[in-house]
């Protein structure tokens, strides 16, 4: 299968090789343009909070879209392609052995790549599943399943053929990675096709949930941290030029993050309708993981020990030092909010917007930084351009990152507050929403511009590394290096149990199926129950499925990004009963594919909706927010006003949720556009004795008010009990 | 079935069994790595990224 010329003479026992340094160029490469492309994406849609006008009224610019775009951007293109430069690099070096295939190699580069274009132009086009980190729609995510499986072939048949037999600590961490990445994409990402950019995904309401947030809770565990902690294991002692401080501490710190990470997910929905163990069970986990987090830090940190002084002076040492404390930082928020009490503050607020940039801007964003300004000079055989321009970016990257994460705190605190307040008469004491987005949009500027100050460093970076690899020589080739073969144990004195040690850590087979049961047994007590929960969350007759036109009204909503400062989820708590209405339950997602309970409220709460306001404050509102809400920062949306319903992919719409399990009857399905166009042609007029223009039936907004107005309809009708 | 079963199965055991296997791997990790002689191992480990051209 190795395709690579290795030439491995041998030399008495040694063997000579080469790395596949090019590889890792391209993937560096890679990382610094997406870097670019993530952060300013990151920078635009802060603006676009602080001043809706920014979203110049385009559909592909506005920030319903835009945000999941910089999210992906910042997550799967940046972190992902500084992941691959820097597991590439390590691997070969830990394992003492070029790549297994080339070909394969170059294959994940481009796939990832290719994958990275078409969600750079589906998601602003609206072609998006609405589920956070997974958004993409299903023929990229088997482009993704493909991919990554190329991606384990390779670095599997490179363990295969190593010469190292001990397997070092940062190996484990990438292992862990492959395999539980794959099991949670695969797992989220079960959809069933409309067509070849539309799809509905085979769990509903709470399952849907559930699944979701173990999908994206892990995305953060196991695509944001373990291969960072792999790459921090690798790259700090390089920097360092020493040890790690305790290995015995590193495997502690792995297996119990391994094991515990896989459980917390359901911290993402506290107080929701998700089941009430379930729930528990998260939180526990979640406080659960501040133990291994910190000895990770610790064992981090402490591998400077006697390097400190040169802390002073190495802006590498400085980047990775800033990432190991902002790790310990996120690491110790993230615990603290998943406590009940506390999330009950901060959850949908912008606190939460703040601990995830504390850690991908601190810890991820500075690990990347370090590796790239430490391979480059390596890679291209050269000296880094300058080191005074890394410096600058060090501190105006820290500057930024601050300067956003204290301005989202308060905000988040300061919202969350605002919301909950009930004055003597057990009034709600700031009853309009918008009186606390108001008081907070102050602090988006403020946000935008440590964004801002964050990309300046980055820009930096880019010239600096473009200036280090001008030094570089022309003639540039892969590095060439010698190594024993496997050794085999024969040496005397060795008791049974050392080599049975020896043996288990050096069969990476047999340590992947113990990530493997540890990762399995978190995620089967979690989740196969929620397969069951139709036994006792199935929705009472009352609760009726969508209509074809509220059904494709919600697939605006979603195509939108309605979800990214907007949830359907009332807390049962008296500040949102107040201003909401009653409490959620999980019998009214049971026909929600996606769910749509959100995780940020930008806006209000739109589950108790229906009703709430004439069909003609929706169609102002939705042309221009401000004409209805003062103050309102929401982007205007004027394309559903001149784009026309397809009235005919109905049909399909209703069969394809029929065989997902939503009681449609062939009538139903055989009248989908029949009935649509008849329930748009009764809004429409109704909108046009209001006072709204004539001819409007066919047009999108229609059947975003259909939708609108259905959200908590079944509720209010007495279906829920 | 089935569903009525787990409808009605306490759900407070999933956190105590996750507890206690979780304390399980735990402990069985501390064991195992301060069980005897494996100080040189973890040394010998922990100085790979460090000799990366032993070789030569």
């Amino acid at each position: 299968m190795t395709s690579a010329p290795e030439p491995n003479q041998k030399m008495g026992l040694l063997e000579t090789f080469r790395y596949d340094d090019a590889i890792v160029k391209k993937f560096v490469l890679a990382t610094i343009v997406w870097g670019f492309v993530g952060l300013l994406l990151g920078v635009l849609v802060a603006f676009q909070l602080a001043d809706w006008r920014l979203n110049l009224g385009l559909p592909w610019l506005t920030f319903g879209r835009l945000r999941p775009l910089h999210t992906n951007a910042a997550i799967f293109a940046f972190a992902g392609n500084a992941i691959f430069a820097g597991i590439y690099y390590s691997t070969q070096r830990l394992l003492k052995a070029r790549m297994f295939c080339d070909r394969l190699s170059a294959a994940h580069f481009w796939g990832w790549q290719l994958i990275i274009v078409a969600a750079a132009i589906t998601l602003p086009l609206g072609f998006s599943v609405s589920k956070e980190y997974a958004e993409l729609e299903w023929p990229i995510d088997i482009a993704i399943a493909a991919v990554w499986v190329i991606f384990a072939v390779n670095f599997f048949g490179t363990i295969l053929k190593r010469r190292e037999k001990h397997l070092y600590v940062a190996i484990w961490f990438y292992i862990a990675t492959i395999i539980t990445v794959a099991i949670l994409h695969i797992v989220n990402s079960i959809n069933l096709p409309v067509s070849f950019w539309k799809s509905y995904p085979v769990f509903s309401g709470a399952q849907d949930a559930l699944v979701q947030w173990w999908y994206g809770h892990n995305a953060v565990a196991f695509f944001l941290t373990t291969p960072f902690l792999g790459l921090m294991y690798y790259y700090l002692p390089k920097a360092a030029n020493r040890p790690v401080y305790s290995y015995r501490l590193s495997i502690i710190h792995f297996w119990s993050l391994v094991f515990i990470y896989i459980w917390a997910g359901p911290h993402h929905l506290l107080y929701t309708a998700l089941p009430e163990w379930a729930q528990t069970l998260g939180m526990l986990f979640s406080v659960m993981l501040l133990a291994p987090s910190w000895g990770g830090m610790i064992n981090g940190l402490l591998t400077l020990r006697g390097a400190w002084d040169r802390v002073r002076t190495d802006p590498i040492l400085k980047m990775f030092v800033a990432a190991l404390t902002f790790y310990g930082m996120a690491t110790f928020e993230g615990p603290l909010l998943s406590i009940k009490s506390v999330n009950l503050l901060g959850h949908y607020t912008d606190w939460i917007i703040g601990h995830v940039h504390g850690g991908t801007l601190g810890w991820n964003g500075f690990m990347s930084f370090a590796m790239i300004y430490w391979l480059v000079p390596k890679l291209w055989r050269t000296k880094l351009y300058s080191v005074s321009l890394a410096q600058w970016h060090f501190w105006t990257g820290l500057l930024g990152t601050i300067t956003y994460y204290l301005a989202m705190v308060s905000s988040g605190i300061t919202q969350g507050l605002m919301l909950r307040a009930i004055d003597s008469t057990g009034r709600l004491q700031y009853p309009d929403f918008i009186e606390t987005v108001t008081k907070i949009v102050p602090l988006y500027w403020v946000r935008a511009f440590g964004g801002v100050l964050y990309l300046f460093g980055f820009v930096l970076l880019i010239y600096n590394i473009a200036k280090t690899i001008q030094l570089a020589p022309r003639e540039q080739s892969d590095e060439q290096t010698q190594a024993l073969p496997m050794p085999v144990d024969t040496a005397s004195g060795v008791t049974s149990f050392q080599k049975f040690h020896r043996q288990l850590e050096g069969l990476g087979g047999v340590f992947s199926s113990l990530v493997v049961i540890a990762v399995i047994v978190g995620g089967a007590i979690e989740i196969i129950p929620t397969f069951f929960m139709g036994g006792f969350i199935q929705a009472p007759p009352e609760v009726r499925p969508y209509s074809a036109l509220q059904l494709h009204g919600r697939d605006i909503y979603v195509r939108e990004g309605c979800y990214t400062c907007h949830s359907q989820m009332v807390r049962p708590i008296s500040s949102e009963t107040l201003r909401y209405g009653a409490y959620s339950r999980a019998e009214e997602s049971a026909y929600d594919r996606p769910f749509q309970w959100g995780s940020k409220r930008t806006g209000p709460d739109l589950a108790r909706l229906a009703g709430k306001y004439p069909d003609l404050w929706h169609f102002r509102h939705m042309l221009n927010p401000r004409d209805v809400v003062a103050g309102s920062i929401m982007p205007s949306y004027p394309w559903l006003f001149e784009d026309q319903t397809d009235f005919k992919v109905l049909r399909k719409k209703l069969q394809v949720m029929r065989s997902l399990g939503v009681p449609y009857t062939d009538e139903q399905i055989r009248n989908a556009s029949v009935d649509a166009t008849a329930e748009a042609e009764a809004i429409a007029a109704s909108l046009t004795q209001q006072g709204a223009p004539p001819r409007v039936a066919d047009k999108e907004i229609i059947a975003l008010i259909a939708y609108l107005q259905r959200l908590g309809a079944d509720f209010k009708k007495g279906g829920i009990h | 079935m089935l569903a009525r079963v787990l409808s009605e199965f306490p759900w407070v055991w999933p956190a105590c069994l996750a507890m206690l296997i979780f304390l399980g791997i735990f402990v069985g990790v501390i064991f195992w790595i301060f069980r005897r002689d494996s100080r040189g191992l973890y040394e010998t480990i922990s100085a790979i990224p460090l000799k990366e051209h032993e070789g030569k």
